[in-house]
C-alpha cells in the first residue's frame, strides 16, 4: 500500500466505524418485535381449545374461550410461501398489535392470549403484507 | 507476472488453498442443513437454500475482511493473503445463490417483473428502519459481482492498479449493506440475540484489528530522519541490514526499501507494482527484489523487472559515510539505472 | 418513486444488454485492441474475462478507443 491508500482506507473506515454503528443499534432499538419472547408463547398449555375460529387448507385456529388467559391453538397444515409468517394479536385496548409468535414451518402452536383480543392476524415480514386476519368469539 | 495470462497461474500452494476452501464450505452447508432439519424439519428446501448460502457468503465476508489487517499484524497468516482472490470468488458464489433464490422465491411467482417487485415489495425508502432490505442486498451483490468478475491480473493491469484498488475497495461499502441487510431484514423477521452477537462482534473485531493494524503502519509512517546531511537523509548503519534483505525507510511520506546483496546496496520503492505488496519484507533471490505476495521481482539496482516482464518501480540515490548509510529522498523515475553503493 | 423504479430498471436492463453484446466484441476483438499480450493467451482466459466486460464495458471501451487514438 501507499500513503494515498492507506489515506483512503482511513477515511473509508471512520465512515463505517461511526455510521454502521448508528444503524445497527436504530435497527436493533426499533425491532418491531421483542428480541425475548415469553417462553410460553409457543409452549404446550394445559386444557383442551374447543371451539374452532378458522378452518382451511392451510389453517386450523382453535380458541378455549373458557380459559380466563384464553388458550389459542393454530394448526399450520401446509408450508406456506413465507418463510416465518408473525403471528400478532389485535386488541382495541392496545394501541399497536402484539406480537405474540411465529410459524416457522407445519406444525401445532400454542398461544396465551386475554380476551380482549378481538382478531388474531399473520403477517408476512418480507413482503410487508397480511396473509390473515381470523376475528375470534369468546362467548 | 507472466508471458502470458492464465486464467489461474496453479501451483502446490494455491491448489491446497483452494481444497481448504472447499472443504470449509462443504463442512459449513453439511452442518448448517443438518441442525435446520433436526430442528425445524419443515423447512422448505428454497428456504434451507437460501438461509444456507446467505450465511455461508456472510461468513466468508468475515473472513475475507480479517486476511489483510491480520497478515499485517502477523506475519503468519501471509499464505492467506496469497490467495485471497479465490476466497472472495467463492463469496460472490455463495451470495449469487442465495440471492437468485431469494428472488425466485419470492418475487417471480406473482405476474409482476421479478426485479420490479424486489424494488417496489417495500417502498419505503424514506424510512430508516424500514429501509428495503432486500434492494441493499442486491447493491451489495452487484458491487460483489463486479469485483470478482475483476479478480485477475487482466483487469489490474488494464484498468490501471488505482481504478483496480478503487473498485475492489468497495468492499467495505458491500459489507455495511450487508449488515444492514440482516439487520433491516432477517432479524426483523426472526429477532435472535445470537444472530446480532455474532454480527455485531464480527464488526468489532473487524474494525479493531484494522484499527490495530492501521496505528501499526502510522508509527513506521511517523519516522522521520534522525540525521540530514546536505540533504541526503541518514536511514540505518550497513550492519543493521540483513544480507539479501531489506530495511524499510519513508522519504516523502512514501516508503523504500534498501535492500543489502552481492556486497552492494541498492534503494527502491517499497511498492510492488503488481497489487501493492510490501518489498522491503521479501527476499533478494538470484539477483532479484522478490516480492512477498505475489512473487512479482525487480533488479535493484534498476527497479526493473526482468526481461521480458516490463513492470518498473522508482530507485533511489545512496551514499555511504563510513559505516552509514544515506538516502537522496527525491525518488527517480520508474526504472531508472542507479550504480549500487559497493561494500 | 416507481417511476424513479421503472427507470432504473431500464437503465440497468440498456446497459447489461449492450454489455452482452459489447463482451462478444471483446471476447473476439477488443481484449486483443486493449492488451496485446491476450494474443500469448488460451481463450479460456477471455472466457474468464467476459463478466468484467459486461459489467464495465463503459470504461473498457473509452481505454480501447483512447489506446487506438494514440497508436495512430
Amino acid at each position: 500500500m501507499n500513503t494515498r491508500q492507506r489515506k483512503k482506507h482511513k477515511i473509508i473506515w471512520l465512515l463505517l466505524l461511526v455510521i454502521v454503528p448508528i444503524l445497527l443499534v436504530f435497527t436493533i432499538v426499533n425491532l418491531k418485535e421483542p428480541l425475548f419472547t415469553h417462553n410460553n408463547a409457543l409452549g404446550v398449555v394445559k386444557g383442551e381449545a374447543k371451539q374452532i375460529m378458522l378452518e382451511n387448507e392451510t389453517f386450523t385456529v382453535l380458541l378455549d374461550p373458557k380459559n380466563t388467559d384464553g388458550n389459542l391453538q393454530i394448526f399450520l397444515k401446509k408450508s406456506l410461501e413465507s418463510p416465518a409468517p408473525l403471528v400478532y394479536a389485535v386488541s382495541k385496548d392496545m394501541p399497536k398489535d402484539s406480537y405474540i409468535g411465529t410459524l416457522t414451518a407445519k406444525g401445532k402452536y400454542d398461544f396465551k392470549i386475554n380476551s380482549t383480543t378481538t382478531s388474531v392476524k399473520i403477517y408476512d415480514a418480507i413482503k410487508k403484507e397480511e396473509l390473515l386476519n381470523i376475528p375470534l368469539s369468546w362467548d | 507476472m507472466g508471458l502470458d495470462y492464465q486464467t489461474v497461474l496453479w501451483n502446490s500452494h494455491k491448489k491446497k488453498y483452494d481444497l481448504w476452501i472447499a472443504i470449509g464450505v462443504f463442512l459449513y452447508l453439511l452442518t448448517f442443513i443438518g441442525i435446520t432439519i433436526l430442528t425445524n424439519p419443515e423447512t422448505t428446501a428454497e428456504t434451507l437454500i437460501i438461509r444456507a448460502f446467505g450465511t455461508l457468503a456472510i461468513a466468508l465476508l468475515h473472513i475475507v475482511l480479517l486476511i489483510g489487517p491480520l497478515s499485517r499484524l502477523n506475519s503468519r497468516f501471509l499464505p492467506l493473503l496469497y490467495n485471497r482472490r479465490h476466497l472472495g470468488v467463492s463469496m460472490f458464489l455463495a451470495a449469487l445463490i442465495h440471492g437468485a433464490f431469494s428472488i425466485i422465491q419470492f418475487h417471480t411467482l406473482g405476474n409482476t417483473n421479478a426485479f420490479y417487485a424486489l424494488f417496489t415489495s417495500n417502498l419505503e425508502y424514506d424510512s430508516l428502519t424500514n429501509f428495503p432490505f432486500q434492494v441493499l442486498g442486491f447493491f451489495a451483490l452487484i458491487i460483489l459481482f463486479l469485483m470478482a468478475a475483476t479478480s485477475h491480473d487482466f483487469w489490474l493491469k488494464n484498468l490501471s492498479p488505482k481504478i483496480w484498488k478503487g473498485l475492489h475497495m468497495m468492499v467495505y461499502v458491500a459489507y455495511a449493506f450487508v449488515l444492514l441487510h440482516v439487520f433491516l431484514g432477517a432479524l426483523q423477521q426472526q429477532p435472535s440475540l445470537w444472530s446480532i452477537s455474532i454480527l455485531s462482534i464480527g464488526f468489532i473485531v473487524i474494525a479493531s484489528l484494522h484499527l490495530k493494524a492501521a496505528l501499526q503502519e502510522s508509527k513506521i509512517d511517523k519516522q522521520t530522519a534522525i540525521k540530514v546531511e546536505d540533504g541526503w537523509e541518514f536511514v540505518c548503519t550497513v550492519d543493521e541490514i540483513p544480507e539479501d534483505r531489506a530495511k524499510i525507510f519513508i522519504v516523502q511520506k512514501e516508503r523504500i526499501a534498501i535492500f543489502k546483496y552481492e556486497n552492494k546496496l541498492s534503494a527502491i520503492s517499497n511498492v510492488c507494482k503488481h497489487q501493492g505488496g510490501p518489498l522491503g519484507e521479501g527476499k533478494v533471490i538470484d539477483g532479484c527484489v522478490t516480492c512477498p505476495w505475489h512473487g512479482y521481482q525487480y533488479l535493484p539496482a534498476n527497479g526493473q523487472s526482468p526481461p521480458p516482464f516490463t513492470e518498473k518501480i522508482a530507485t533511489y540515490r545512496l551514499k555511504k559515510i563510513a559505516n552509514e548509510i544515506y538516502v537522496h529522498p527525491e525518488g527517480l523515475a520508474e526504472g531508472t539505472a542507479i550504480e549500487p553503493i559497493a561494500l | 418513486m416507481e417511476l424513479l423504479i421503472q427507470l432504473f430498471l431500464g437503465f440497468l436492463g440498456i446497459y447489461t444488454v449492450i454489455g452482452v453484446l459489447f463482451a462478444l466484441y471483446f471476447f473476439f476483438k477488443g481484449a486483443f485492441a486493449l492488451d496485446p499480450l491476450i494474443e500469448e493467451s488460451k481463450w479460456t482466459v477471455r472466457l474468464l474475462l467476459i463478466p468484467g466486460a459486461i459489467g464495465l464495458w463503459p470504461l473498457l471501451l473509452f481505454k480501447i478507443i483512447n489506446k487506438s487514438r494514440t497508436s495512430l
